[in-house]
């Protein structure tokens, strides 16, 4: 009797939160009948921005980055660029993953540091309109070792 | 005229209400009079008209109160009165229960003479000689058998009064009862006889007289628990010790858990199983997986932390259990791979581990005074992984390997919850990773098999 009650009891905890997970609040009100479109974007975004940062030191004063689309593999190069500060926003279209690399010296070995990220364009519908946002991309290829 | 016509009609409503107020006044003293055993006040209420039969809100009388203080010369006056004797409570306790229940023999010899119902029973079906067997009132028990009482009446959970005293371990009350032609190997609806329930609440002086008596060993009750299978289970040494002695089979096989020596090895009970070993019984060497174990898993060392879930089948037999874990990064990690002396790539790499692992645990008792059900103690085992992943920009993945891993820790265990910390050595090949880790896991433990001896509370006392 005593075990059935802790299983039942296990067994209703286990729903209670599934069932707050799925219905914990979220609030999206919008008051369509004063709409405040000054935060809504209703062209649709061609770029974004890339945010890179680098290790810029000694024996690496500038580092040539490489973005590509999609993996590296690929060699569907988009931008060449180098980097004199430890970081920059570069603008690139959007809907697109990239993957970026960074050429460093290290004793007389070259190491290549690998990141990748979306910049990805999305849209909402605010009462009447379309507003549109872009999730910019960053990557990180300090150099760690 | 008709304002003369309202003022009567007023008068009459007044007259008529405060009436019944007053009369209200009366019934709730006499029950109150009954009750606190203030003779003249109920003699006197009765001669102003009280309602010899109030109810209070639980439709308490006020003879069952009277009945229930011992007030005999009031329930002598209650009943010469014509107080129905056989009027009940809303729990249907009638005079003779309650008195019965607070063992007032005088008011239930008097009551059993004036013709109260000596089988009456209550809401959970239990009558005046269940109450005075379960509180152990020798001489009200002995009464009430002398008047006619059914030694081998049930209360409505098919309890019976010497499944009662032999819980209750009172030998005397079980002599009675057998002399008075209780059945001894009566069982109830759930199978268990007397003999079991001194078993089960360990009365040992009740389990030597009914066995002495001739009580059956070998019946069983639903779940084909025989009564050394309970012993085995509760850890009762001395009664196991009786009934083997009395000729109870050792290695009588049970559904699910096979045997006595079995059930007393997953209820941890370490001199029961050491008693039925030297007495003859067979423990097969295989493990049997009763409870289902589920929960979070952590693997963390300085260099990396990884987070997921274990799956799991425990042994209470040899303290074993199988498990399935599923581990991972939650972010990435930076790695460096060398492809050659001049030329490296720092990935960041997202890392997953699968592993089937097998532990055994050896349990530590604190104290002796530590419940059967709470484990602790030192658990060893191996896992077998399989890792696998991926390089964020790249479609280079690390090395899937399988590999395998000792592991070493502690562990607590309740009856549904469970604890383990361990080291293990766990080299997947991640750059700069080391190998040492420690695992935490916290799990939740569900029996698969629950066919143990229920709990013998009765519900109604």
């Amino acid at each position: 009797m005593k075990m059935e009650k802790m299983k039942q009891l296990l067994l209703i905890s286990i729903l209670y939160l599934i069932f707050s997970m799925l219905t914990s609040c979220n609030s999206t009100y919008t008051d369509c009948e004063n709409p405040d479109y000054s935060n809504c974007q209703t062209s649709v975004p061609s770029t974004g921005t890339m945010e890179i940062e680098v290790t810029i030191n000694n024996e690496n004063p500038k580092v040539p980055i490489t973005i590509y689309i999609g993996n590296i593999e690929n060699n569907q190069i988009e931008k060449l660029d180098t980097l004199i500060e430890g970081s920059k926003k570069i603008v690139l279209p959007v809907n697109q993953t990239y993957s970026v690399t960074a050429k460093y010296k290290k004793n007389g070995a070259t190491i290549f540091a690998v990141d990748d990220d979306k910049i990805k364009a999305s849209s909402k519908a605010v009462c009447d309109s379309t507003c549109w946002d872009v999730s910019n991309g960053s990557v990180n290829l300090k150099l760690k070792y | 005229m008709n304002r003369i016509f309202i003022k009567l009609l007023f008068s009459l409503i007044f007259v008529i209400f405060s009436g019944s107020i007053f009369a209200q006044d009366k019934n709730i003293d006499l029950l109150i009079a009954a009750d606190k055993g203030d003779e003249e006040a109920v003699i006197k209420l009765l001669l102003d008209s009280a309602d010899i039969n109030a109810r209070s809100v639980e439709d308490v009388t006020p003879l069952i109160y009277a009945a229930q203080n011992g007030h005999l010369n009031i329930v002598k006056i209650l009943v010469y009165n014509k107080a129905n004797i056989e009027a009940y409570s809303t729990q249907k306790t009638t005079a003779l229960m309650a008195a019965a229940i607070n063992n007032r023999t005088e008011v239930v010899d008097y009551l059993i003479k004036e013709g109260a119902k000596i089988q009456a029973r209550d809401l959970y079906g239990a009558n005046a000689l269940l109450y005075a067997v379960a509180y152990n009132y020798f001489i009200m028990s002995d009464m009430l058998i002398f008047y006619g009482a059914n030694p081998n009446s049930k209360s409505n959970d098919s309890i019976s009064p010497l499944m009662i005293a032999a819980m209750n371990n009172d030998t005397a009350i079980c002599n009675l009862l057998l002399r008075s032609g209780a059945k001894i190997n009566d069982a109830n609806q759930y199978g268990y006889t007397a003999m079991m329930y001194a078993v089960l609440n360990n009365s040992k002086e009740a389990s030597k007289l009914l066995l002495d008596i001739g009580a059956n060993t070998e019946l069983s009750n639903n779940n084909s628990f025989t009564p050394l299978c309970m012993a085995a289970e509760k850890g009762n040494l001395e009664i196991a010790e009786m009934l083997i002695g009395k000729g109870a089979a050792v290695n009588i096989k049970v559904p699910n858990y096979k045997r006595p020596i079995t059930i007393a090895q997953i209820s941890n009970q370490t001199k029961l199983v050491k008693l039925l070993k030297q007495k003859g019984a067979k423990s097969l060497p295989f493990p049997i997986y009763n409870k289902v174990s589920f929960g979070i898993a952590s693997s963390f060392n300085l260099d990396d932390i990884l987070f997921g879930g274990e799956l799991g089948l425990n042994d209470d037999k040899l303290k074993t259990s199988i498990n399935f874990d599923f581990l991972t990064r939650l972010g990435y990690k930076r790695i460096l791979e060398n492809i050659n002396d001049t030329v490296s790539y720092q990935f960041w790499e997202k890392r997953s581990l699968l592993s089937l692992n097998f532990e055994k645990r050896f349990n530590i008792r604190i104290s002796k005074t530590q419940p059967n059900n709470k484990e602790q103690g030192i658990l060893v085992g191996v896992k077998g992984y399989y890792t696998y992943g991926k390089y964020s920009g790249s479609t280079k993945k690390p090395e899937s390997i399988l590999f395998v891993a000792p592991q070493i820790g502690i562990f607590m265990k309740g009856a549904f919850t469970e604890m383990k910390i361990y080291y293990e050595y766990q080299d997947f090949k991640s750059y700069k990773v080391s190998p040492h880790r420690v695992n935490i896991a916290l799990k939740f433990d569900i029996p698969l098999k629950n066919n143990m001896a229920s709990s013998t509370k009765i519900d109604w006392l």
